[in-house]
């Protein structure tokens, strides 16, 4: 029998219809709200066409530069999360001492709200008085204290360290969940072949690790997208609009009561994540097994 | 056990640490300060004399309004949501005194200035909102804030007998008052100079633009910086625009009416660009300092105070928080500081401005007879006369309550130096679908400053925005 069809089909029902009620249907009427006039303004809603999107793709407004940094953000992001929550998930994995100790440090921080932790951070990267920049100068570099979240060469760049400082570890504890569950029998055999420690990642932790991070990856990207409270908190989309991602841009716009624009870049990414989201999971899933 | 325990400790030690870290560097006085956009009113109505002959009456109409609410439950808490710098402590404890005669608890939720706007409109426009809600009056509440749906009328309160016809004005639609303005609107924004740091770099107060670089270039080269221009809380920077903007009506009779006809637009005005330009020439040339774009309004009184900064743009109560700083290392008194109208433009005229953070009960409230309670509590006569002596920058309010006011003898010989002539009404409080945008002209400006704007776009991204505003609006003239 086909593990599909362990079970009768209505078995689904209450949750597609859950899913439907409050996830399908919200996102059409969304969709369906980016073709009106729709505003706090006007209790009359009038069908626009394409005005809305015209407007978001035209250029003339920094519509395109916020898609541009929110695509940034998640490439950056996603590549450095799981580049270096690889990475500690292996070393931490094995038996190093205080293991739980490191773990729990690097996990630490996903815990805090991100509120919470914007606010810290703007606090202790202000460039007079944060703790930072009265570091470097304590120890004699000086050089190296930088208006982190006002200079416009580096302040999206700070914006993402500290989302990787505060994201890195919640993916490295789900990678050492997926290196726990890979069979210790595999690195013996490998190991009685001579394997040396490169190979055995490469040969043997990576691929049984491809479903965990196709999730981990998933994730990332999606958090990436939508991200909005950590620029929110640490530079408002500020120096000028240098950081505005398109969920600040969503948020100042819905707060005028412009909910029709505001709803149009919603309704864009909302498609750009179906779309981005499909394919990854294609592509990260191709070799997995059917049973 | 013994690993819950050291997950417990790390818990610990890690917010500790961070909350720690988060702690340095503190150069905000003690008090908190006064905010965004205040007012002038008309001084031959609100001047400095105050006490006039219905004060006593005025104050007994407000005690009523207290008693005539009543009926408002005790243990109940409302919430009173504020910018930053729009709640004294002294109101604080004013709150406290409210609580302990009427058992109602006042809840101050006080929100970051540049994340005040977005979060208000959030909750308003959700139907979350709080008890009491604070913004600036004038032509926004009714556009901006949907002041008709999102507040009661309060036009009947007791206490409307004593509040200021100009600033019932403009905390009105439509011939009903929604609001009060707490707030001093008696006076606005000026610049406060440091006069020792001004002699001892031979520098003198500006009256045209081109004075004003030389004076700050006199300053740099003294070792002080000229100006606290402070860009973090997303407000301040456009006031020195805007603030100094009557200008443009005296030299150009007839432009505010044109704009609010939509007959031209602020992207084609010549002198619009050049006030812009000035702005810009003042960051480029160095006269804001190094950290201006981090440096926040709440430390603007300290930074004058420690004699880093020759000058900023304050209310002139401001005055008596510079002396009191803890900052204050050189002794400085407040006939050490001046005021002066900074010459955008060449601007000579003294900026008018009735309009300034104001409360409003939201239509929502399940307390609102709670929340009428304490807006009349305020305005009792004890009370307010309670704000001016606690609160060092207000110098009066704009109400007749028998209270005493406060003006110092710099401010009463700067305003008296202006006839009707020569003052005029701010850009925000006469251009409509200006103040609506607040936020983002600020926006724009710094991002200019940091070159990702020109002046034109600066310019014409107004225009963009009033024109999106108005449509939405259904105003006629820009169909």
């Amino acid at each position: 029998m086909q593990k599909s069809k362990i079970y009768p089909w209505y078995f689904a029902i209450g949750s597609v219809l859950v899913y439907t009620v409050l996830s399908v249907v919200p996102g059409l009427l969304g969709i369906g709200y980016s073709f009106t006039d729709w505003s706090a303004y006007s209790q009359d809603l009038h069908f626009v066409g394409f005005t809305n999107f015209i407007a978001v793709f035209s250029g003339e407004n920094d519509y395109i530069r916020y898609i541009s940094n929110t695509v940034w953000f998640t490439f950056v992001t996603v590549i450095a999360k799981t580049g270096l929550g690889l990475l500690f998930a292996v070393a931490l994995s094995r038996n190093i001492k205080w293991k739980n100790f490191h773990r729990g440090i690097l996990y630490l921080p996903s815990v805090l709200p991100i509120l919470v932790t914007g606010l810290v951070f703007t606090s202790i990267l202000n460039p007079k008085t944060g703790f930072l920049n009265e570091f470097l100068r304590a120890i004699g570099l000086e050089v190296l204290a930088k208006k982190w979240l006002v200079d416009p060469k580096i302040a999206f760049g700070s914006v993402m360290a500290v989302d990787i400082w505060r994201g890195v570890g919640y993916i490295m504890t789900l990678l050492i969940a997926g290196i726990l569950a890979i069979p210790g029998i595999y690195y013996e055999a490998a190991a009685i072949d001579g394997a040396n420690a490169w190979q055995r990642f490469r040969y043997i932790t990576l691929p049984m690790l491809r479903q965990t991070l196709a999730v981990t990856i998933v994730l990332n990207v999606i958090y990436g997208l939508k991200v909005f409270d950590m620029v929110y908190a640490l530079t408002n989309g500020g120096p000028g609009h240098r950081t505005e991602v398109l969920y600040t841009a969503v948020y100042k716009m819905m707060s005028k009561g412009l909910y029709a624009e505001g709803t149009t870049i919603s309704s864009v990414l909302f498609i750009f994540m179906v779309i981005i989201g499909y394919f990854m999971v294609k592509v990260l899933t191709k070799d997995e097994v059917v049973e | 056990m013994k690993k819950k325990l050291v997950s417990l400790l790390l818990c610990g030690a890690m917010v500790f640490s961070l909350a720690a870290c988060s702690g340095g560097g503190d150069m905000s006085p003690a008090a908190t300060d006064n905010a965004p956009a205040a007012e002038t009113g008309d001084k031959s109505e609100e001047a400095p004399a105050a006490d006039t002959a219905d004060a006593a009456d005025a104050a007994a109409d407000s005690t009523e309004g207290a008693d005539s609410a009543d009926s408002a439950a005790a243990g109940t808490t409302i919430t009173v949501m504020a910018s930053q710098d729009w709640v004294e402590d002294a109101e604080q404890e004013l709150g406290k005194k409210f609580e302990e005669q009427t058992g109602i608890h006042v809840d101050y939720q006080i929100v970051p200035a540049d994340q005040y706007q977005d979060l208000l409109l959030t909750r308003l426009n959700s139907g979350e909102g709080p008890d009491i809600w604070g913004a600036q009056s004038g032509f926004a509440l009714k556009t901006t804030y949907n002041v008709e749906e999102n507040a009661v009328d309060l036009s009947n309160e007791p206490w409307m007998s004593s509040y200021s016809k100009f600033s019932a004005e403009q905390t009105g639609v439509d011939g009903k008052n929604y609001g009060l303005t707490y707030y001093d609107t008696t006076t606005d924004y000026y610049m406060v100079y440091n006069k020792k740091l001004f002699e001892a770099a031979g520098a003198k107060v500006p009256t045209t633009f081109a004075e004003l670089t030389d004076t700050c270039d006199k300053l740099l080269a003294s070792g002080v910086t000229p100006i606290y221009e402070p860009l973090a809380d997303g407000w301040h920077v456009l006031m020195l625009w805007a603030g100094n903007g009557q200008v443009h009506d005296k030299v150009e009779p007839g432009i505010i009416d044109k704009l609010n006809k939509n007959e031209t637009t602020f992207a084609e005005n010549e002198n619009m660009k050049k006030a812009i330009d000035q702005l810009n020439t003042l960051a480029q040339n160095g006269y804001f300092g190094d950290n201006y774009m981090s440096d926040e309004f709440a430390d603007a009184e300290g930074y004058m105070a420690s004699g880093e900064f020759a000058m900023c743009n304050l209310k002139p109560g401001s005055i008596n928080k510079i002396v009191e700083s803890d900052l204050n290392k050189n002794g400085y008194t407040a006939d050490d500081f001046g005021l002066f109208v900074l010459p955008i433009c060449d601007n000579q005229y003294l900026n008018i401005h009735p309009t300034g953070p104001s409360r409003f009960i939201y239509s929502g409230s399940k307390n609102i007879d709670a929340a009428k309670q304490y807006l009349a509590f305020l305005l009792e006569k004890d009370n307010v006369q309670y704000l001016i002596d606690n609160a060092a920058d207000v110098e009066n309010l704009p109400v007749e309550v028998g209270q005493k006011p406060e003006y110092s003898q710099t401010t009463l010989d700067f305003l008296g130096s202006f006839d009707d002539e020569h003052s005029g009404m701010v850009l925000q409080d006469v251009i409509l679908y200006y103040n609506e945008q607040w936020m983002d002209i600020n926006a724009d400006l710094a991002a200019m400053f940091i070159g990702d704007m020109t002046s034109e776009d600066v310019l014409k991204g107004i225009d963009e925005r009033r024109a999106q505003l108005a449509q939405a609006a259904g105003d006629t003239n820009w169909k």
